[in-house]
């Protein structure tokens, strides 16, 4: 066991962790931010998304060491009090069905607006299209990304 | 019950049925910090500080009920929509049956019964208000969470009238509102559980957590029903942060196999550890089974064996061999996996010989009396606490994490989190049976079709499960959904349907749609197939079966109504412009299906161009739905879009491979779900209709395969019949 130091939406937090534990179980086990979630394990869902200063990382493939003294957001820490204006775009359109990819959905698409305020579709399905949904919300998350563009514009 | 509220213990709300009494009032001592609350109705609480509580029993798994069902208590209470909050219900014994969520019929069945909860509240809310303005309630009207006296104009929120409301009997018969007046139903509402989901808040099974937990996983058998020789954790236990490495038993009535788990202090460390046990296997009788073996005995049951005659009338043979037009077409399903994105878990406490369980189960009493009777004990020691579902899609029947979760805290004498790994639940989880279909059919010289012969063998999740032998509803079985609930929705002379199950190699358990996922693709291809060997046009083929000419139809419900069914093909059909001219090198496809017993009726009519080497483009689809009245039109859009998506991804690619007896897939990438990027353009066409409201989840999964296969026809001329379509070479571009 090894003492790690990360920043998890604004605050310092010690963790005491092996080297090689993915920072998805730090966030969700140790730190019970339980927004971030497990969905396979090998980075192919992109339901455990989160930023890590700054970028978008799959919190499954990077270990706590990797964050050590560095500055993590997670899907609660994404906006105070009111919805980001993604999350409010997400709600005019109504996207989620379970719910459960959606957190992750939504760091990636935060990620990619925040780089490239008016990412063409290409990008947008280069983004997004390594983000699953059982459910079947594509539609609406195209919708909701492009309501989001138009919101960020005004 | 919640401390504060003035309760009305009366309602006794059991199988859709309300019987109502009246019973005194009482309150429970106070607390300056919750509201005062009246609860008129087991499921519906209304507060002092103007919230209106909603409780449901019926699961949410992305359906939108938690949605649906609210709006339809808050239409007869006319409530203001704001003020509505949902909780789920707690479970109970009592009333186990309400919270089964299975075949797309929680609205079907809620319908009346919630409208009731609100209509008897609002009565006793104008009664109270009545009473303060000394006035009849005929007087008085209903919006927005208020009562209004007609005559003065005044009004009082519901809110100040919940300690008169309290004082009143019950009505036994609660009126309820003419379609024509409602002001919520038929209005898109947005999920009422927004913005917990979208902020991370809401609790997930995976995401529960007991104070001193320890985390499990279990390393399965590669091969169903294989068992343990030996095994050594010697390495396992000695890793840091291993708790205890222990056996599971297997338990056939809970569907859990010989295991060994690891328990230790978090998933990556049990993980770490499953890697480090040895096992010697005894990989059991399907140790040498493949994909393709297990197709083969399939085919060849249709072929050789004595086959369970599910329904019969006629001569079939006679009239098939005397037909100058007909068709013979074998069809072949493969094993799909529901893959959801959260995988399986659960959380079990055990103290004083009582088990305590945390998860998400579509059937929780059916769950109950699996684990009661593999774990030796009576109900009442077995609590279920239900949570939310990430994905069911049919694969939440299963509740074999809860008894696995349940031995280990037994075991270890903590709590335990269980968990299923997503390999866990592509290698080793439930999967839809795949099914060998021969069908013969043929038609007239007026293009009616003359004779029917479906002969399918297969696998069933209700006889292998729960050991029932045959069942003539065979929905659920590999039957193809033929039987009483599902037999052919075309009229026909001369008609038989038999199937013969065989085990599967693998779990099983019912899938988005069931039996009809395969069986309306088998049906829908064989018409195509008959209206060109007719030279007719497929849909004008249809549209003349399914007219009133006083044809014998196997379908023997008298509420099957198939001019709604004549709807919708024309719906799709027009939306794609079936009857315009086509551009170059567009092709169409086009299918239906009615959900029977359901009183739901869906089509879909796709728009494909096919390279040489067999690259669909996917230029348009268009679907239908008809399921009666419309409670909430986005959620019946959500449904559509997502049920579309689910099927395209099955049709193109979903296969669960086996070799040597074991599932060669182990994420969502070799499963080929449907990526974002691949999603083709889709409209959505709902009938606005006054029927009783019926099933819409697995209403537009079935006509999606047999359309796009039916295209595919119309461009090539290649009639595919095994699925799925990669299996022929075809594969989609963007």
């Amino acid at each position: 066991m090894k003492n790690f130091t990360i920043k998890v939406n604004g605050t310092n937090k010690n963790i005491e962790s092996t080297s090689d534990k993915p920072l998805l179980w730090v966030l969700r086990e140790d730190l019970h931010l339980t927004g971030t979630k497990y969905g396979c394990g090998f980075g192919v869902c992109g339901a455990c998304v989160i930023h890590l200063n700054g970028s978008p990382e799959r919190s499954c493939q990077i270990t706590i060491e990797e964050c050590h003294e560095k500055e993590i957001t997670t899907i609660e820490g994404l906006s105070n009090n009111s919805p980001h204006y993604v999350q409010q775009a997400w709600i005019e359109e109504n996207v989620p069905q379970c719910g459960y990819c959606q957190c992750g959905q939504i760091m990636s698409a935060t990620a990619l607006l925040d780089k490239s305020p008016n990412p063409t579709d290409e990008e947008i399905d280069e983004v997004m299209g390594d983000n699953y949904c059982r459910c079947g919300t594509y539609p609406r998350i195209k919708k909701a990304i492009h309501r989001a563009i138009q919101f960020k514009k005004q | 019950m919640e401390r504060r509220d003035f309760i009305k213990l009366s309602a006794i709300y059991s199988s859709g049925l309300l019987i109502l009494q009246s019973v005194p009032l009482y309150a429970l001592d106070a607390d300056t910090d919750t509201p005062i609350c009246f609860q008129p109705h087991p499921l519906l609480k209304l507060c002092d500080d103007g919230s209106i509580i909603i409780y449901v029993r019926k699961q949410e798994f992305g359906q939108g009920l938690h949605t649906s069902l609210p709006m339809l208590v808050a239409e007869e209470l006319d409530a203001r929509w704001k003020n509505i909050r949902v909780e789920k219900a707690e479970f109970d014994y009592e009333h186990e049956k309400e919270y089964v969520t299975w075949a797309s019929r929680a609205i079907k069945d809620l319908y009346k019964p919630m409208r009731e909860a609100g209509a008897l509240a609002r009565e006793m809310l104008v009664q109270a208000a009545a009473n303060k303005w000394n006035i009849d309630p005929s007087m008085c009207k209903t919006e927005k969470s208020k009562v209004i006296n007609m005559a003065s104009e005044e009004s009082i929120a519901y809110k100040d009238l919940i300690s008169d409301a309290s004082e009143l009997p019950i009505p036994k018969t609660p009126k309820l509102k003419n379609y024509k007046d409602f002001k919520i139903i038929g209005k898109s509402k947005k999920s009422l559980e927004i913005d917990n989901i979208l902020s991370g808040k809401t609790i997930f099974s995976y995401d529960f957590s007991l104070p001193d937990m320890a985390y499990a996983l279990v390393l399965r058998c590669p091969v169903h029903d294989g068992t343990i020789i030996n095994y050594n954790a010697t390495k396992a236990k000695n890793l840091e942060g291993v708790i205890d490495v222990v056996e599971i038993q297997p338990m056939r009535k809970a569907n859990v196999e010989q295991g060994v788990a690891v328990v230790a202090d978090s998933f990556w460390t049990a993980q770490k550890a499953i890697d480090l046990i040895d096992v010697e296997w005894d990989y059991g009788p399907f140790k040498g089974v493949t994909s393709e073996s297990f197709m083969q005995t399939l085919k060849e049951n249709v072929k050789t064996k004595e086959l369970f005659v599910i329904d019969e009338y006629g001569n079939v043979e006679a009239n098939y061999n005397e037909s100058n037009i007909k068709t013979e077409l074998h069809f072949e399903y493969p094993f799909l996996a529901h893959a959801p994105i959260e995988p399986p878990s659960c959380t079990a406490t055990y103290k004083n010989g009582k088990y305590e369980i945390w998860g998400g189960y579509q059937n929780p009493g059916l769950a109950s009396n699996g684990l009661c009777e593999s774990f030796g004990i009576e109900r009442e020691s077995l609590q279920i606490n239900l949570l939310h579902i990430g994905g069911g899609f049919g694969r939440r029947i299963n509740f074999d994490n809860a008894a696995e979760a349940m031995q280990l805290a037994k075991a270890i004498d903590r709590p335990i989190k269980l968990y299923w790994s997503r390999t866990d639940d592509m290698k080793k989880g439930a999967y839809r049976p795949a099914e060998a279909v021969t069908l013969r059919a043929s038609i007239d010289n007026y293009n009616n079709l003359s004779s029917w012969e479906f002969r399918s063998s297969g696998s069933s999740w209700f006889v292998d499960t729960f050991g029932l032998i045959e069942i003539p509803n065979s929905a659920h079985t590999g039957y193809g959904g033929f039987g009483e609930e599902g037999n052919l929705y075309y009229p026909v002379g001369h008609y038989k349907s038999a199937g013969f199950h065989e085990p599967a190699p693998v779990n099983t358990s019912p899938w988005r749609s069931i039996g009809n996922s395969r069986s309306v693709n088998s049906v829908e291809c064989a018409i195509d197939d008959l209206a060109h060997k007719a030279q007719t046009d497929p849909l004008e083929f249809r549209l003349n079966l399914l007219q009133e000419n006083g044809w014998k139809s196997p379908q023997k419900r008298k509420d099957y109504q198939p001019n709604r069914l004549v709807n919708v093909l024309n719906q799709v059909a027009e939306g794609i412009g079936w009857f315009k001219p086509k551009k170059a090198d567009h092709y169409y496809g086009i299918a239906c299906c009615p959900y029977l017993g359901k009183l739901s009726y869906a089509a879909h009519a796709f728009d494909i161009s096919v390279s040489k080497d067999k690259k669909i483009t996917i230029n348009r689809v268009v679907a239908a739905i008809d399921c009666g009245m419309v409670i909430n039109p986005d959620g019946v859009l959500a449904q559509m879009e997502g049920a579309f998506i689910w099927a395209l991804s099955a049709a193109l690619r979903g296969e669960i491979t086996l070799k040597d007896g074991v599932v060669q897939e182990s994420t969502f990438k070799e499963y080929g779900i449907l990526r974002f990027d691949e999603m083709p353009p889709l409209e959505i066409i709902i009938t606005d209709s006054k029927e009783d409201p019926g099933s819409v989840g697995e209403m537009g999964v079935p006509s999606v395969a047999p359309a796009l296969c039916n295209a595919i026809f119309a461009a090539t001329g290649d009639r595919i019949t095994t699925l799925p379509i990669s299996k022929s070479g075809y594969e989609l571009i963007k």
